[in-house]
């Protein structure tokens, strides 16, 4: 087989995968039925408005105001669709998920989490918390994994050295600690007993809203105000994450390194008498680049989704609060929306971690 | 290979390889230890223990949101809790004109390490029939020999024919307790307005006064009266005073407290409930869910691998996309997603507990196999070419003997580490979940933090700390054994 056609399988493959991903989100939205329950509880809010609204206007007989109200939630029945099974109302909306068309957002409550209006479109909001995810979660990823990028090598060279232990150490018990269980003691000692990380997140979207519209003025001061604002937000989550990530992170690329410095092409080059500098860029970097970078790309794809449960922790509004508040209050849009974007996000970057396998290794193109 | 030899080679490759590393060492000290204290809480756990959890009623006696005990080491004022359940302590009886009285007398000694929360009477499920009225009085004799009188007073009269008290939970009328104490120490008024005593009316009811010192607890002995006394029409005889003593000892809870502020080992939550049992009770169903996922992803893991592997074709091509599409489904939304339909659908139902934490289990075990199913057939696959493979094929091994004698032998590191890795990680996403407000109703560790955040704003550490700590030493154990396996498995990691 050819390089291609390894890739355009390959292709197929994960295109099936997220298909198949968004479907099964789908039905299980549908068959457990809970959305219904939700739109049912609108309709009955919503005829009980009309109902109280209509018996307010002078010389209405109850007859007629019966009848009207019947046929209005008739009409709501039919314009929600529930008069038909839930196959009929999830498969055009996972279809149309699919072609990028997202339905519109249900619940007034998801659409708070962007700080937004009821009659508003699920991508509109999923792009909107996407940022503040991005200068919490991911920041906090790309932090760790430049220093453990920095830190490991040195590790490595020396195993069983105190430095080493350390490491290992550090990177075991952080292994061990939830993240969200760390982030309600970072909030209880920082928040609470020393005062100094606000004790509510969600002040952060004024602050990025004002970053974003220095940017469009091009205004600099009121830029670096805006930036310090999120600052403010944002330490605490960034610090909570970097300091339990890097333990996973140190141990990881040591580990790589480390099969790759005991390899024998390593001890051959070391006695050849070459620098050291050349020892670590040409015979130990390369080879252990594809894993680390596996990882990293992964990892960073997987951030864009937010940490659900941490970011609920820290009422931070972004695509993991968004993700839950969709979930339990069952609106199918937006949650069908996020399932689609970040499995397509994943998948991309599988796709072009794939290609870049065969950039990087030459074993793979034999 | 009997099933006691295959046990004990077990056991000796556990002890030589895992017993000699120090990270080994450790893990399995840990393992033991919890896996003890986890059999021993499954055997202690009161049948009703969830309903009991869940149930507001017989935690009104305990204090609510206070600290543990030990933290009047850390210079908390920690004023202990007295309580005493009057069904079991001894009483004396006498009929005055058409009354039937039941005396109790307790002591309690203060002894000024912090002032209590307050003083409270608990009745529920009390039932006597009969009776006109039903009274409930507590004096206090202060060591300065004061009478207190009334600091509780309560009365009741049936409705039809029964006198019922249920879930009822006495404190004392504070004004009119304000208004007693100022009756006794007129000087009092010179320190404190009679509103500030009803605020805080323990302090005063447990200091002494004089206006040179202002107020200084009184340490030293306080008797306390309780007098439960019932009403009848006529004259009340020996038959009477039996029912009364039997409607008090058959109900489900007659008791008196002076609420401290400190309680238990780990203190005590927004309703009065002790964290530790929480926590001890907790333990049996972390570990059940964390080993439940763990041994069936291992077994469904290694089997979809071998025979992916062993096999090849068709079946294998199946399996690999079938652990791809799996890959990229979003895990934990969608646990969240079953867990929220669960609770809309089946949120009154009796047994929902157990049916969302098995579909938590279930999610938990279909996503958990893929990752050992990839590396148990990359291993097959290696193995299925050697030539000893080759040999047993030719005189006629079964495919089913190969596997069993030659492949699961060798995969057995990554089968222990698939086990190792697996378990935190279950207990860790379970606890997740009830984070979020997904509880499936039985006391875990993860529901306790869930109230911390909920009730308790993050703001009382002992709330905090604890579950998070037996979270974390719990899935600790798991990594630190996963750490001594991965040195069998990959001898190159070894310390040099």
């Amino acid at each position: 087989m050819g390089v291609g056609t390894i890739i355009l399988r390959r292709t197929i493959f994960l295109a099936l995968a997220l298909i198949i991903a968004v479907f099964v989100t789908g039905f299980i939205i549908g068959a457990t039925g809970y959305v219904d329950n939700v739109i049912r509880a609108i309709i009955k809010e919503e005829v009980r408005a009309y109902r109280s609204a209509l018996s307010k206007m002078p010389n209405v007989n109850e007859s007629y105001i019966s009848s009207v109200v019947r046929e209005y939630e008739q009409t709501l029945v039919e314009y929600y669709g529930l008069n038909k099974p839930w196959i009929y109302r999830i498969i055009p909306l996972v279809l149309s998920t699919l072609s990028f068309k997202f339905g519109d957002v249900q619940q007034a409550s998801v659409a708070d989490v962007a700080g937004m209006q009821t009659p508003v479109k699920a991508s509109d909001v999923i792009l909107t918390c996407l940022p503040r995810t991005i200068v919490m979660v991911t920041v906090a990823e790309l932090i760790a994994i430049s220093l453990a990028l920095v830190f490991a090598p040195r590790v490595a060279y020396k195993v069983g050295s105190l430095s080493d232990r350390l490491v290992v150490v550090y990177a075991t018990f952080m292994n061990a600690i939830p993240i969200w269980w760390f982030a309600l003691i970072m909030i209880f000692v920082f928040g609470y007993r020393l005062g100094i990380a606000p004790q509510q997140f969600r002040g952060v979207i004024s602050a990025l809203n004002t970053v974003s519209e220095a940017l469009l003025k091009s205004d600099i001061a009121k830029f670096l105000a805006g930036l310090t604002a999120v600052l403010h937000y944002a330490w605490l989550p960034i610090i909570t994450i970097v300091i339990v990530l890097l333990g996973p992170w140190l141990y990881n690329v040591r580990a790589v390194l480390l099969r790759v410095v005991r390899e024998d092409f390593v001890t051959a080059a070391e006695a050849r008498g070459l620098p050291r500098e050349v020892v670590y860029q040409r015979y130990i970097l390369r080879p252990s680049l594809s894993p680390i970078m596996t990882s990293a790309l992964l990892g960073l794809a997987g951030t864009l989704g937010g940490y659900i449960i941490t970011e609920s922790v820290f009422d931070w509004p972004g695509m993991g609060t968004l993700y839950y508040v969709a979930i339990s209050s069952g609106d199918p849009a937006t949650i069908l929306g996020l399932t689609y974007v970040l499995t397509l996000v994943y998948v991309i970057a599988r796709l072009i971690l794939e290609i870049l396998y065969v950039a990087l290794d030459p074993r793979v193109r034999l | 290979m009997t099933l006691s030899k295959g046990f004990k080679s077990i056991m000796d490759t556990v002890k030589a390889e895992i017993w000699s590393q120090t990270t080994g060492k450790v893990a399995l000290m840990l393992l033991i230890l919890l896996v003890a204290l986890g059999i021993a809480a499954a055997i202690m756990l009161p049948p009703n223990f969830v309903q009991v959890w869940n149930d507001l009623k017989p935690w009104g006696l305990k204090p609510k949101n206070v600290p543990p005990q030990w933290a009047s080491i850390f210079g908390y004022a920690c004023a202990p809790h007295y309580e005493v359940d009057l069904r079991g302590v001894t009483y004396r009886t006498n009929i005055t004109g058409n009354e039937v009285v039941i005396r109790y007398i307790l002591t309690y000694d203060f002894i000024a390490n912090g002032y209590p929360q307050g003083i409270a009477v608990s009745i529920d499920g009390f039932s006597l029939s009969a009776a006109q009225s039903f009274k409930v009085t507590v004096n206090i004799i202060r060591p300065d020999n004061v009478k207190v009188p009334e600091v509780i007073s309560y009365l009741t009269i049936p409705i039809g024919m029964n006198i019922r008290v249920d879930g009822a939970l006495l404190n004392p009328d504070s004004m009119k307790l304000a208004s007693t104490l100022v009756t006794l120490y007129p000087q009092l008024l010179t320190i404190a307005n009679v509103y500030d005593i009803a605020m805080k009316y323990t302090i005063y009811l447990f200091s002494k006064f004089s206006n040179a010192t202002g107020i200084l607890p009184l340490t030293g002995t306080y008797k306390v009266e309780v007098i439960v006394s019932a009403m009848y029409s006529n004259i009340p005889t020996a038959k009477d005073v039996d029912k009364l003593i039997t409607a008090i000892r058959s109900s489900n809870s007659f008791g008196f407290a002076i609420i401290g502020t400190c309680y238990g080992a780990l203190g005590t939550d927004y309703r009065g409930r002790d964290l530790f049992e929480a926590l001890f009770f907790g333990l049996p169903i972390a570990l059940l869910i964390g080993f439940g996922t763990a041994v069936a992803t291992t077994i469904i893991g290694l089997f979809a691998g071998l025979v992916s592997g062993y096999y090849g074709g068709l079946i294998d091509e199946f399996i690999q996309r079938f652990v791809d599409v799996l890959g990229s489904i979003p895990q934990l939304p969608i646990l969240i997603l079953l867990a929220v339909a669960i609770q809309q659908t089946y949120g009154a139902h009796p047994n929902k507990p157990f049916i969302m934490l098995m579909a938590i289990l279930g999610a938990l075990i279909v996503f958990g196999w893929g990752g050992l199913a990839i590396v148990v057939r990359s291993m097959t696959l290696s193995i299925k070419s050697e030539a000893y493979v080759e040999a047993a094929n030719v005189v006629g091994a079964s495919n089913w003997w190969i596997m069993r004698k030659h492949i699961i032998p060798q995969l057995l590191p990554y089968i222990a580490a698939q086990m190792v890795y697996a378990t935190p990680s279950a207990i860790l996403i379970e606890a997740g979940l009830s984070i979020l407000g997904l509880q499936h109703g039985l006391p875990t560790w993860g529901g306790v933090l869930a109230d911390a955040r909920i009730y308790g704003n993050i703001a009382y550490w002992w709330w905090i700390f604890p579950p998070g700590i037996a979270i974390s030493v719990t899935s600790l154990t798991f990594v630190l054994l996963g750490l001594a396996l991965e040195r069998i498995a990959e001898p190159r990691l070894r310390r040099v």
